[in-house]
């Protein structure tokens, strides 16, 4: 009897909770439905890669060169709106971002999914939009019915200078050009990445999804250049390429105890601002780095390196001399004087005062083509100096085993002809002669910050080219020379060693005499030179002498840097003791 | 006859004597109470815990959401900086404010020549 009555209340229990069961079954398949059918019904997931910040550009004393900016691409969904909405919307449009009320009308009558409003749509405009929509945060997808896109932009402090130099983002997002690419992998940094949930119309939902992984941004980079020093060579080499009609320019300022790369300037260059401006072939040479990329025939700024050479070989003495008779004969080729000029015994001081090719081509006959050719190696001409800029050439040297090199050859180097170097070679050489005969690398970035941690690059001496005595030597001769036939480069109080060039221009084998190619090049002030500067002209029209067009040049930019960075005179250093 | 009262079928009672009651095991009781008050518990702290990652995993949005604004909005100061600091620009609000160029500028050598003493 007992057991029949516990039967019963058990298969009562059994019925309970069977009913609580099923209850909860039904319950954990709908649950199931709604987190995986569900989701794979409205691909709810959208990836966002999150930009990283391309690194800025700043100057030697902190200066922005090149920072960012942020713009968006706005859209909006005009099938969202409730009906009746349609005239706020339209002071929105029109007063917020100044679209035409004709426009904004035509948008919002659309209903269309999605309507682009503005590629270019400033950060301020957006704030005001969203300030207007009462929507104190945003990210960049969702603000009401309105799609926001955001992406960086290119802000240039000064767009008009050094564009060759900083080179600049194309609009995919890949560097052209100058420090943008040869310090892209520095300067891009690495993408991050946010996953959304999205409704239908792909806007994100405010839900927790998904993983974050932060962007990294990139470094900012630190140049060697000044700022102000690089606008004053750019302003001076502006004036002497409208006075002289000349087709391109450079003005090269080197630091020679370091090779650090003081002003850089090319013209004419690119205003970053207006890219689009660039068209033809003939642009290419303002957008590349003319000092780098560029090759030229030096002319005599070559002989105070010949004149090196001979005296580390010990070819020839300091002290020796030569019977400077106007020409010379060498592989079969008349060698001569500029004017045919004659000057009968010189040293070689007068040799370098006088540019006497016949005395270069002497010190050149005297090596011999071996030791010659081999101490322009160490100088670094037909190699690359190695800077850290893109597109660097090598020049053209012909050497004794190539089947196109001819003795005269010899003769033609010894005065810069026949030999194709970039300014940034001749400036680099004559950084060693300044240096106590040791090459430096240049370089154009001193430092890379990154938010926890900072690289310095420390100065790199490539070679010791030539003794400290033999470098000494030739930087008082050239000196010396100066003071005898260069008073355009003559500086009150200071001594600068340097050297005038005056090159032709080849065409088809052959020199056209219409145009030449001035340059000047120096260093100083000595006993303790802290600027190279080279100037170059090209392709100016008559007689265009280098210690004529580019020594005046070369003068204003060497007072400059002697003002600009308080170098004390000759005259205050004595009194000073 | 005389019926025996025993012999007549009647509806259980628990011992109470009030009718439709059943006699139920107490023991059983109060173990389904513990296995139903176990399983609540669970569920109550399965779901707080649920609620603070939530909660936790919002903040976390919400402050991520932030340090992209806050990245967004420093780039574009550093965007206002550089066309601030402008060379340009600073050359030529010096010009208007009548500053001249160092090279334009006249250089005077000041020669000291001492003070008379007063007599």
């Amino acid at each position: 009897m007992r057991g029949q009555r516990t039967q019963g209340i058990d298969t009562r229990i059994a019925r309970i909770g069977l009913l609580l069961g099923l209850a909860g079954a039904f319950l954990v398949v709908r649950v199931g439905y709604w987190q995986f059918r569900g989701a794979t019904a409205i691909d709810a997931t959208q990836s966002l890669v999150l930009q990283p910040l391309r690194g800025s550009i700043v100057d030697a004393s902190g200066h922005y060169l090149v920072a960012n900016s942020v713009i968006y691409t706005l859209g909006m969904s005009p099938n969202l709106l409730h009906e009746g909405d349609g005239e706020a919307y339209v002071g929105l449009l029109t007063e917020a971002l100044g679209l035409p009320e004709a426009e904004a009308k035509l948008v919002l009558q659309s209903r269309q999914a999605y309507v682009q409003i503005g590629a270019d749509v400033s950060s301020a405009m957006v704030d005001e939009l969203l300030r207007r929509c009462d929507a104190d945060d945003y990210d960049n997808l969702t603000a009401g019915v309105f799609r926001l896109d955001p992406r960086q932009e290119r802000v240039y402090a000064d767009p008009d200078i050094m564009g060759s130099v900083l080179g600049f983002v194309l609009q995919d997002g890949e560097p052209a050009y100058g420090i943008e690419q040869q310090y892209d992998d520095v300067l891009r940094g690495a993408g991050g990445q946010w996953s959304s949930l999205i409704d239908e119309t792909g806007q994100a939902v405010w839900a927790e999804w998904g993983d974050y992984r932060p962007p990294r941004d990139g470094g900012q980079v630190v140049l060697t250049i000044d700022r102000n020093v690089q606008h004053e060579a750019e302003r001076l080499l502006a004036q002497a390429l409208e006075e002289h009609k000349a087709l391109r320019g450079n003005i090269l300022v080197l630091d020679p105890r370091t090779g650090a790369i003081l002003a850089m300037a090319n013209l004419p260059g690119i205003n970053l601002e207006t890219l689009e401006e660039l068209r033809s072939e003939d642009d290419f040479w303002r957008v590349a780095n003319t000092a780098v990329s560029a090759i030229y025939e030096p002319g005599s700024v070559m002989k105070p390196i010949t004149l090196a050479a001979a005296l580390e070989t010990r070819s020839v003495l300091p002290t020796d001399t030569y019977d400077d008779r106007g020409e010379m004969w060498v592989g079969g080729r008349r060698v001569a004087n500029m004017g045919e000029m004659a000057y009968g015994e010189m040293n070689w001081t007068q040799m370098l005062a006088r540019s006497a090719n016949v005395g270069a081509a002497h010190l050149a006959a005297t090596m011999g083509p071996a030791r010659f050719y081999e101490m322009l190696r160490r100088f670094g001409f037909g190699d690359v100096t190695g800077v850290d800029l893109p597109l660097e050439a090598r020049g053209l040297m012909r050497v004794p085993h190539m089947d196109t090199w001819h003795m005269s050859d010899l003769a033609t180097n010894s005065y810069g002809q026949g030999i194709s170097t970039t300014p940034l070679q001749i400036a680099v050489a004559y950084g060693a002669l300044a240096n106590d005969g040791v090459m430096m690398r240049p370089f154009v970035v001193s430092e890379v910050h990154w938010p926890d941690e900072v690289r310095r690059r420390e100065p790199t001496a490539l070679r010791e080219i030539v003794r400290p005595e033999v470098a000494d030597a030739v930087a008082e001769m050239m000196a010396d020379a100066v003071d005898l036939a260069m008073e355009d480069a003559v500086i009150a109080g200071h001594r600068f060693a340097a050297k005038s060039g005056t090159a032709g221009v080849p065409r088809d084998g052959t020199y056209d005499n219409r145009l030449a190619t001035p340059s000047f090049v120096g260093f100083g002030p000595l006993p303790e030179p802290r600027f190279v500067i080279l100037v170059k002209l090209e392709e100016v029209e008559g007689e265009a002498l280098g210690m004529e067009v580019a020594a005046p040049v070369f003068r204003e930019m060497a007072m400059y840097l002697l003002r600009y960075y308080g170098v004390p005179s000759e005259r205050l250093l004595a009194e000073a003791g | 006859m005389q019926i025996d009262r025993s012999s007549i079928p009647t509806i259980p009672t628990n011992g109470s004597g009030r009718p439709g009651a059943t006699a139920l095991n107490v023991g059983r009781i109060v173990y389904i109470g513990l296995i139903l008050g176990a399983i609540g518990l669970a569920g109550a702290l399965l779901l707080r815990q649920a609620d603070d990652i939530a909660a936790l995993k919002y903040d976390i949005r919400v402050l991520i959401h932030r340090q992209e604004t806050l990245r967004r909005t420093r780039t574009n100061l550093e965007g206002q900086i550089a066309a601030q600091e402008s060379l340009q620009r600073i050359q030529d609000l010096g010009a208007a404010w009548g500053f001249v160029r160092p090279e334009a500028a006249r250089e005077i050598e000041l020669v000291y020549t001492g003070v008379e003493p007063e007599r």
